[in-house]
């Protein structure tokens, strides 16, 4: 993790290090115009305080004025509830299937192809 | 090879799959870069079309719905129409993959059947050769790396080999670059057709399938003339005239999309850089290529432990002729490497970085590595020569896996490794593989606590569940890894069912199914196969719980800035190894 290092924390930004404080920039930015006006303008000073990778400085200095007005309380708590998941298909209703025992001499014959082959 | 004196016309077509129909493409096809390279070195006139250009363009315009290609998903229904039954609905869809495409003219038809083990690309391989064959009467050459997939489980594919050895002029495993070239000769009428005497060509002995030995391979740069270049453009940040500050910022961020990025999470970024072209973003391709070709260890999950194979490995000059080559002619400072892993041969970093670095050549590149032999300064070397990512083969942190599987990995040196290249800015990704024959409880925490102590200098690691390869060490001799091996009566039919389930259920792509998994099997004295596939759910999850968050606010932050909401991927989207 990198630190946004320099100023202080600002009043209203969280204190201390969670997993991630991107949702917590964009709530921010959502609810305090002044705090999203700068994160367009000088994005450094605006996430200075808060505890981000590389690659969330990275992704939130990306945002413009598009992708701020999209924003709502709502949406944000769409995306950050959605996770990953396991999801193998096939696997549950394959496994419940009848197996028949693998002949090994089924397997491999590339012995004999080798001796037909060049 | 010689030139010949005439010049006869070959069309060589990659076979679509279903990526097109999730994403943009953004890798032009290497393998049929390769041979067509071959072929015009030869003296051949090359006609290449990849389809699944085409295939976007019908997604795009809506012409059709992923539940429509069910026909694709049919063994039956497949099978019968390369045997000359009517069916309206493939014949007509092949009709307008083809649309615009010269096949009249050609003497012979190659088509890949692509290389990412999906099904829509196997079967959409035989359906156009079928198409061409009934509607043009064209020689049709199967080849492309799903072939060897195929002839690895040819017993449970058995029906599709004996179609398309029955039906068309030949069907290729292995290597194609030469082989092809002398089909091409045979059927266009300058050599007699002898397959049995060409490598990798396979046939019907009695009821089995067989084949010749695999060619070896040849060092060849792609050549990608005649492709539609712009469908496969990465959309990254290019502002020349701004200042060293927003440049550096835009390299940054073009460092992450295309290198720090799992796949699913590049082709993300790269779909919210293509609706932002002009704006500072300019479209860029990167250059696929491999220089060395089979590995001399024996790790016994893998498809190259059974049988030695000679290594294949180009010089040095060659390699940097190569790449500059290509990053001239195609504009592009960007590669992405699919060696065995780049540190094979002893003293090549040196030479290779050095000579990077005093031709002042541009690169950006990403490979495999081993551990093993790489010091600071090697890996020093390898970031000034343009290194952004080293994927390496961990597959457990298990003292006692990593020698059932022979897989010569120290851990210390591996997280020595790690923290060097974290300390000098190359991405270091790990490939894990989670159900391998009696991982218990024990050697499974073995493998999350080294990721969890090496978490900060992990940039992403891949979880595979290990499947049985039949051409490994442990899918040969199952019984010594204490395996009994289990097979479906009717994998093939079963396998397209749940790919087509996956389609019609609109899933997101990484929820892919897993092709690889053909054979299951109980341990010796252990697990049944059944509760071996309940024991892996949590071990996934739990692998997934020590990724870093970075990648799951990535997905979340670009989906936002694309105003779309999809099902998360699923992390779970990889098997153990790509086959050879």
């Amino acid at each position: 993790m990198t630190t946004a290092e320099g100023t202080p924390a600002p009043e209203d930004a969280p204190g201390e290090t969670t997993a991630s404080q991107v949702k917590e920039v964009l709530e921010r930015a959502i609810s305090n115009k002044d705090f999203a006006r700068k994160l367009l303008d000088d994005p450094d000073a605006a996430l200075a305080g808060y505890v981000l990778s590389e690659v969330q400085l990275l992704l939130l200095r990306s945002l413009d004025e598009d992708d701020l007005a999209k924003l709502t309380p709502e949406n944000l708590d769409e995306f950050f509830a959605v996770d990953s998941a396991v999801y193998t298909p096939e696997d549950a209703a394959m496994v419940q299937q009848g197996y028949q025992l693998y002949d090994e001499e089924d397997l491999e014959d590339e012995e004999a192809v080798r001796s037909e082959g060049t | 090879m010689a030139a010949i004196p005439t010049r006869p016309r070959v069309l060589i077509l990659v076979a679509p799959g279903e990526q097109p129909m999730f994403t943009r493409m953004n890798l032009p096809p290497f393998g049929t870069g390769v041979v067509t390279a071959s072929l015009r070195a030869a003296g051949y006139d090359v006609d290449l079309h990849d389809l699944n250009s085409d295939l976007s363009r019908m997604w795009q315009a809506g012409e059709f719905t992923k539940a429509d290609l069910h026909p694709f998903f049919d063994e039956r229904a497949v099978m019968e129409f390369i045997g000359g039954a009517p069916h309206d609905f493939l014949d007509t869809f092949a009709g307008r993959l083809l649309a615009g495409k010269d096949i009249a003219a050609a003497d012979v038809v190659g088509i890949s059947a692509g290389g990412d083990f999906s099904f829509l690309e196997m079967q959409s391989a035989v359906v156009i050769g079928a198409h061409i064959q009934r509607h043009y009467g064209k020689p049709i050459v199967l080849g492309g790396n799903n072939l060897d997939y195929l002839m690895q489980f040819k017993d449970a594919f058995h029906s599709w080999w004996q179609a398309c050895i029955t039906h068309f002029a030949a069907a290729v495993t292995g290597p194609g670059e030469d082989v092809f070239v002398e089909l091409a000769g045979a059927l266009g009428g300058q050599r007699p057709l002898l397959p049995m005497a060409r490598p990798g060509v396979a046939r019907l002995a009695g009821p089995s399938v067989v084949r010749a030995p695999d060619a070896v391979h040849r060092i060849l740069a792609p050549d990608f003339d005649g492709l539609r270049l712009d469908d496969y453009h990465n959309f990254v940040r290019h502002r020349p005239q701004a200042s060293p500050g927003k440049r550096s910022a835009d390299e940054m961020w073009n460092r992450m999309q295309l290198y720090q990025f799992p796949p699913y999470l590049s082709w993300l970024a790269n779909e919210t850089g293509a609706a932002r072209l002009g704006n500072g973003v300019t479209g860029k391709l990167v250059m696929p290529y491999v220089f060395n070709y089979n590995c001399p260890y024996s790790c016994a999950f893998c498809t190259e432990s059974l049988e030695r194979t000679k290594l294949v490995h180009a010089t040095v000059d060659d390699i940097i002729a190569d790449m500059t080559g290509l990053s001239e002619k195609y504009q592009t400072p960007y590669f992405y490497l699919f060696n065995n892993y780049f540190n094979l041969r002893n003293g090549f970093v040196e030479e290779f970085a050095s000579r990077v670095i005093l031709h002042g050549v541009e690169l950006h590149w990403s490979d495999c590595a081993r551990f093993n032999s790489l010091t600071y300064e090697r890996l020093a070397l390898l970031a000034a020569s343009g290194c952004r990512k080293l994927t390496f083969g961990l597959e457990t942190a298990s003292t006692s896996m990593l020698k059932i599987i022979d897989k010569r990995v120290k851990l210390a040196e591996a997280e020595q490794v790690l923290r060097w290249c974290s300390e000098l800015g190359i991405c270091a990704d790990l490939e894990i593989i989670t159900g391998l024959p009696h991982e218990d409880e024990d050697t499974f925490a073995e493998t999350t606590d080294f990721l969890e102590r090496n978490a900060e200098f992990i940039n992403y690691f891949n979880v595979n569940r290990y499947f049985v390869a039949p051409k490994s060490l442990m899918g040969a001799r199952p019984q010594a890894y204490g395996m009994r091996l289990r097979k479906f009566p009717d994998a093939y039919q079963r396998l397209l069912d749940a790919n087509y389930q996956w389609l019609a259920d609109d899933l997101e792509f990484s929820y892919k199914p897993q092709n690889f998994r053909v054979y299951e099997f109980d341990e010796i004295d252990g697990r049944s196969a059944e509760q071996l596939a309940a024991d892996i759910i949590p071990k996934i999850a739990r692998l997934n719980a020590i990724q870093s968050t970075d990648f799951s606010d990535a997905w979340r932050v670009l989906s936002l800035r694309q105003d779309r909401l999809g099902r998360a991927p699923a992390r779970l989207s990889n098997e153990t190894m790509a086959l050879a």
